[in-house]
């Protein structure tokens, strides 16, 4: 029988009544589950309680800045004025943040009467609005165009299989179809490095990197993110794996740093784990082009002569054509389609 | 400060000879302490150097000695009484609880007991049931007497001092296993060290341990041990039991949030547990992070044969298992 009763140390009582904490809400790794102060100490720095200074919060609400998101310098983490204002003016060029004079502060309205029945006005979330403003000048600003593409995914599902237990072995992670999916579009983009560029501010001259830094379109509960792993490039599968497990789970947790969702030079969106046929996604400026993902599903297709089935995945490629031209992409389409149904040269 | 390598039995006869040169109402008396030289060689020469009136020999009869030297301290000597196996003083018990200790108190202060009782403890030597025995808590639960319980050769010489020059009675514990045990022990006449000062003997930050006498150099070759676990430990020596210097292990306690307790005597009724009631009533009853756990000896009769008499009390590979619990929050 379960013995119900809550043991926790003076020690770990003590700070918890500090704190105001609830003991029956904090498990205990000491002996028959009982609680030491280590305990109550994990608790509180995993629960999400941001510490900032009153200062650094009136500053960074001025700015619209969703200050949760920012790296805090002071004791335990706690955001101080001198982190806002680095993350102002490491971003102000970027325009990823309103200017102060934009911000108006949205009104508290619970609900509103039409003639149709009542509707609710919610504020929107600084992060909400960052995606808002960044989306509608992405759209406004990139003439853009979306090649479709149908792959088929046989030897690719085969592969993940091959590969999926030596990668547990080795990682204790999963390799997934978007890891795979990923290292065929980094090996794929350093043949085409246009896909990769993007334009200059003053849209005289294009970009190029050497280098592949791969964002991938993280949804959340409220909104959107798109970190970077750096120099994807120069990654093994494994570590592709570890990397993107790394930042995919941090950005979930909110523990992602803005500095890790910046620089990248093409991003990835996977929607095929809700049955999304074909899209052509946004894209994340300053790339120039974004790569859709949609779901693989069993289809009947002709091959010599024959009708069988198949796993076949759409893809989706929307490009900003002031860089790119439809050519270039349809090139960059055909390799990684190639690459993708004949995984066995990713390892050329 | 001059330092000399010396054993405890070294640093017990320089202790009482200096004190003995200094003071002449210091006297020695006992079973075999002149002639003989002690029963432990704890006071080789001394007979010579200062003569059978200040070196005496006595009579096999503990309640005659121990009541001797109380009379003789209330008239004016400070007598140091070689009680030799430590077991024996309980046929001394009226002398020292009923008189010694209380003279003072009865007399309102009109009349004083300054004499020290120098007591063989503890096992290690196949000296069996009733000669192995470490009583400190029968003394400690005595208001009125003091008890002293030094670990190393030089706490052994100025706290010895002290204690003769201490104008109550003290019971002071000599472990028999130890008296080879060699140490750097300064040799400037005038050093003591104050009854109720602790000391802490090894600093740490994840256990605190309290020990004394006997149990002290144990406790340090595992902390030292543990040490490279990755476990710091604190050592925290109170040196004198009675009175206690609380505040020391307090604070230690405090810092640490753990505590072990070591000593060699029975885990009933022994002094640690007066040590881990003391916390739980301190401040640092707050900031305890794990249960406190005594590790003392057992409790039985000391057994003649080696192998059994070493299972008794703790040992270094004991003493880290208990730590390591601890720590782990067991």
């Amino acid at each position: 029988m379960a013995d119900e009763k809550l043991r926790a140390t003076p020690a770990a009582r003590k700070i918890a009544k500090d704190w105001g904490l609830s003991l029956s809400a904090i498990s205990g790794t000491g002996s028959k589950g009982r609680i030491h102060k280590d305990d109550v100490l994990n608790y509180k720095d995993n629960t999400p309680t941001i510490r900032i200074t009153p200062l650094a919060k009136r500053i960074a609400t001025e700015n619209n800045i969703a200050f949760k998101e920012l790296h805090g310098t002071g004791y335990r983490g706690k955001i101080m004025k001198k982190d806002v204002l680095d993350f102002l003016s490491e971003n102000k060029e970027n325009e990823k943040i309103l200017p102060s004079q934009e911000f108006t502060k949205a009104a508290e309205v619970a609900g509103l009467q039409t003639p149709y029945g009542q509707f609710e006005q919610i504020p929107m979330s600084p992060m909400r609005k960052v995606i808002a403003k960044r989306m509608v000048e992405s759209y406004l600003t990139a003439p853009t165009f979306t090649l479709n593409y149908e792959v088929d995914m046989t030897e690719l599902l085969a592969l993940r299989q091959k590969v999926l237990a030596p990668i547990m072995e080795a990682t204790g992670k999963k390799v997934t179809v978007t890891d795979l999916l990923s290292l065929a579009v980094i090996k794929t983009l350093i043949k085409h490095p246009y896909l990769n560029s993007s334009l200059s501010k003053d849209g005289e001259s294009l970009l190029i990197p050497s280098y592949v830094n791969l964002a991938i379109a993280v949804g959340l509960e409220n909104g959107l993110m798109t970190p970077v792993v750096y120099n994807a490039e120069k990654m093994s599968l494994t570590e592709l794996v570890l990397a993107f497990k790394d930042v995919i789970e941090r950005t979930q947790k909110g523990k992602l740093s803005p500095r890790e969702l910046q620089d990248s030079t093409f991003t990835i969106s996977n929607l095929g784990m809700f049955g999304v046929q074909s899209f052509g996604p946004i894209i994340n400026q300053p790339n120039s082009a974004i790569l859709g993902i949609s779901a693989t599903i069993e289809k009947p297709v002709a091959l010599n002569g024959e009708i069988v089935i198949r796993p076949i995945m759409s893809l989706g490629l929307t490009i900003d054509h002031r860089v790119v031209d439809g050519m270039a992409g349809a090139k960059f389409m055909k390799d990684l389609k190639t690459l993708i149904e004949n995984p066995i040269s990713m390892l050329l | 400060m001059q330092t000399k390598t010396m054993s405890f039995r070294d640093a017990i006869i320089l202790a009482m000879s200096e004190e003995m040169r200094q003071d002449e109402t210091v006297l020695l008396m006992g079973e075999d302490v002149g002639i003989f030289g002690g029963d432990f060689g704890t006071s080789v020469g001394m007979l010579e150097e200062f003569g059978p009136k200040r070196v005496r020999d006595c009579p096999i009869s503990e309640a005659a000695i121990a009541g001797a030297a109380a009379g003789a301290a209330m008239t004016g000597m400070r007598p140091i009484v070689d009680m030799t196996f430590m077991d024996f003083s309980v046929i001394a018990m009226d002398a020292i609880v009923n008189q010694a200790a209380k003279t003072r108190y009865m007399f309102g202060g009109k009349g004083q007991v300054p004499m020290t009782i120098r007591c063989a403890a503890g096992n290690g030597v196949g000296s069996a049931a009733q000669h192995s025995q470490s009583l400190e808590s029968w003394f400690t639960h005595i208001p009125g007497l003091k008890v002293v319980a030094p670990g190393t050769p030089a706490d052994m010489k100025g706290l010895l001092k002290s204690s003769i020059r201490d104008n109550n009675p003290v019971i002071i514990l000599e472990y028999k296993s130890e008296f080879n045990q060699k140490g750097e022990v300064p040799v400037d006449p005038d050093y003591t060290i104050a009854l109720g000062v602790g000391d802490i003997k090894k600093s740490g930050k994840d256990v605190t341990v309290v020990t004394y006498g006997k149990m002290l150099r144990r406790v340090l070759q595992a902390a030292a041990d543990l040490e490279e676990e990755g476990i710091s430990v604190e050592v925290v020596d109170p040196r004198t039991l009675v009175p206690l210097d609380k505040e020391l292990i307090i604070q230690s306690v405090k810092k640490t949030g753990k505590l072990v307790l070591v000593n060699d005597a029975h885990k009933t009724g022994g002094y640690i547990g007066e040590i881990a009631a003391l916390i739980a009533e301190s401040e640092a009853f707050d900031y305890l992070d794990a249960p406190i756990r005594r590790c003392a000896g057992e409790d039985v009769p000391m057994p003649y044969a080696q192998n059994l008499e070493n299972a008794m009390i703790p040992t270094v590979d004991s003493i880290k298992e208990a730590i390591r619990k601890t720590y782990n929050k067991e």
